[in-house]
């Protein structure tokens, strides 16, 4: 194998990512798009927050500091009495499972010495340099993110009637699957106190997970990024455009056989092949386990 | 307005006429200078009934077309036939690398088009774009990792680091005294001779080799690659048909189909596509 040329080390790079032991092959193509996009590959420290995972698959994502000299931080939420006792109480959904939350857990997680964070969904496909956001001026906003235009939708549910004692619909909503976050601010912020309250008040019962309440506790405090910095759906029509970060948020995801979404093929070499046939297999085999757990 | 000539290069064989010409009428039909444009057509050789459908460029738009025979063309001969082609790309591709040792000496900007394009806003703004130092303008190939990396992106990371910027060589705009300065035909000939060009993408990798980071970018919207229905609202400047649907094909659901057979006008467009099945039935004979 032929080795990624690097700069020397500078200041770190801190990227979080939260994932559980079932998608740790779209985390490690998370990670590996971003390690290829950036001469800084020794700089960045990537932050895994998550479930226990397999050894195996802690294996296949440490080869993220094999190939690139990148540096892993390991956190297991399972081992964590914080996160247990918010996953037990908050408000569930089966396809996005309880570690949406972990994310509100960065000021407790994160070592303090961590003052700039990138956020990171693991349905994300990273093609430009990840620097930009780690250096942008955040003009003392606590948070930086790209406008959610699916907000009408998603705040106002059927007929766009819901919630709109919550939330105007005029106001700006962001999507909070990529986020940029001054961790000063965000631990001055208290946010996990803050969902606590969302949590005991019954709000969270009415809202869209975490990313409703994100954008409750920073109304009107958030800095827009532009929107080739999280592209929802993409598709092939957008490739020409350059995107600096794709997200595959509906249901056609690029580690699927055919997925007709934007660089589904380059998806695949990112992930490796290698890992995405294993990544197929694995799901095959939750898909038989489950048909067959089902039978009597 | 300004009586500075525009020189624009194509570099097509004879297979690829039709495509030319609506290139070069798209060109014509966008400018508000088309006296001051002049084509210039590096070929290897053109059929006489496809040269004079190219020369109507020059009747309808008093444009300049000058042609330029490759096989009489001594360098093109020496190193153009040595290097890596397919199927899909034959030796003209390597044309222009060339490019300054087949124009004339006094030209000083050259703005250079694949064939399989349409361009829609002034070509001028190109013409009198400032290039800021560097010699050669493009915009940025969103498939570069694919391209120069290969399978599972681990390939000839000696030659490109994905990281860097990489642009897409089909639409160049050129200053010729920096351009000469780079040796691009002797840096050619030494990738050649030690085996580089065997690893590379054709022209595309070679020119980006040569000039990394010394390249200025254009908006993704002058050479917009892949067009589909949805960029049509974008009013993009130069659409670039790459991949397999080609606006010349009867359905081909690319961005301005329809109006991309106009501009090729209909009459060649259905001579074209005779044409192509003429081809196509001989090559299956010979087949037999």
């Amino acid at each position: 194998m032929n080795q990624f040329p690097s700069q020397d080390k500078s200041q770190p790079i801190h990227i979080a990512l939260t994932f559980d032991d079932n998608y740790w092959a779209p985390a490690y193509a998370t990670m590996r798009s971003v390690c290829l996009a950036t001469h800084r590959r020794k700089d960045l420290v990537f932050h895994l927050c998550h479930r226990t995972l397999t050894k195996r698959h802690v294996a296949d994502l440490s080869r993220i500091t094999d190939e690139f000299g990148a540096t892993l931080a390991w956190y297991d939420l399972d081992k964590d009495a914080r996160f247990a006792d918010i996953a037990a109480r908050a408000r569930y959904n089966r396809r996005l499972s309880n570690i949406v939350y972990a994310r509100l857990m960065f000021g407790e997680l994160l070592p303090a010495t961590v003052t700039r964070l990138i956020y990171l969904d693991c349905d994300m496909y990273v093609r430009a340099p990840i620097e930009e956001l780690a250096e942008m001026d955040m003009e003392g906003s606590p948070v930086a993110a790209v406008r959610d235009t699916y907000s009408f939708q998603i705040i106002g549910g059927r007929d766009i009637r819901a919630n709109q004692d919550l939330f105007y619909l005029t106001d700006m909503y962001f999507n909070a699957g990529l986020l940029v976050i001054d961790m000063d601010a965000w631990r001055r912020e208290g946010v996990l106190a803050k969902f606590e309250q969302v949590m005991q008040d019954g709000t969270l019962e009415r809202i869209y997970y975490d990313q409703d309440f994100l954008n409750l506790a920073f109304h009107g405090r958030w800095k827009r990024l532009d929107t080739l910095w999280n592209v929802i759906n993409p598709r092939a029509a957008h490739e020409a455009f350059d995107p600096k970060l794709l997200h595959y948020t509906d249901r056609r995801k690029p580690w699927n056989l055919f997925s007709f979404v934007a660089f589904a093929r380059t998806y695949r070499h990112v992930m490796t092949n290698d890992l995405f046939y294993a990544y197929m297999r694995h799901r095959l085999g939750r898909r038989l386990g489950k048909l067959i757990g089902l039978k009597p | 307005m300004s009586a500075d000539p525009i020189h624009v290069v194509l570099c097509f064989d004879d297979n690829f006429w039709a495509p030319a010409y609506a290139v070069m009428r798209s060109i014509c039909i966008a400018s508000k200078r088309r006296p001051d444009l002049n084509f210039h057509l590096c070929h290897p050789g053109l059929a006489a009934g496809h040269i004079a459908d190219l020369g109507r460029i020059g009747e309808e738009y008093g444009a300049s077309v000058h042609y330029y025979d490759l096989r009489e063309n001594e360098v093109f001969r020496r190193v153009g036939l040595k290097a890596r082609y397919s199927d899909r790309l034959t030796h003209v591709i390597y044309a222009r690398l060339m490019v300054d040792h087949i124009l004339p000496g006094e030209v000083k900007r050259v703005i250079y088009l694949d064939c399989d394009m349409y361009v829609r806003h002034p070509i001028e703004e190109m013409a009198e774009l400032d290039l800021k130092g560097h010699p050669i303008a493009a915009v940025r190939d969103p498939h570069s990792h694919i391209i120069t990396a290969g399978r599972d992106l681990r390939q000839n990371l000696d030659l490109f680091d994905p990281a860097d910027p990489y642009f897409n060589s089909g639409f160049l705009v050129i200053d010729m005294a920096e351009w000469r300065k780079a040796d691009v035909l002797g840096r050619l000939e030494s990738m050649i001779e030690d085996g580089t060009m065997d690893r590379l993408y054709y022209d595309q990798d070679v020119l980006n080799l040569i000039f990394k980071h010394n390249w200025l970018r254009l908006p993704q919207m002058w050479n917009l690659l892949m067009p589909r229905t949805p960029h049509e609202a974008f009013d993009p400047a130069l659409l670039h048909y790459t991949g397999a649907r080609r606006p010349w094909n009867l359905v081909s659901m690319v961005a301005f189909g329809r109006v991309y057979r106009h501009v090729m006008t209909n009459e060649l467009f259905y001579r074209f596509f005779w044409f192509r099945m003429r081809r196509r039935i001989k090559r299956w004979f010979h087949l037999k």
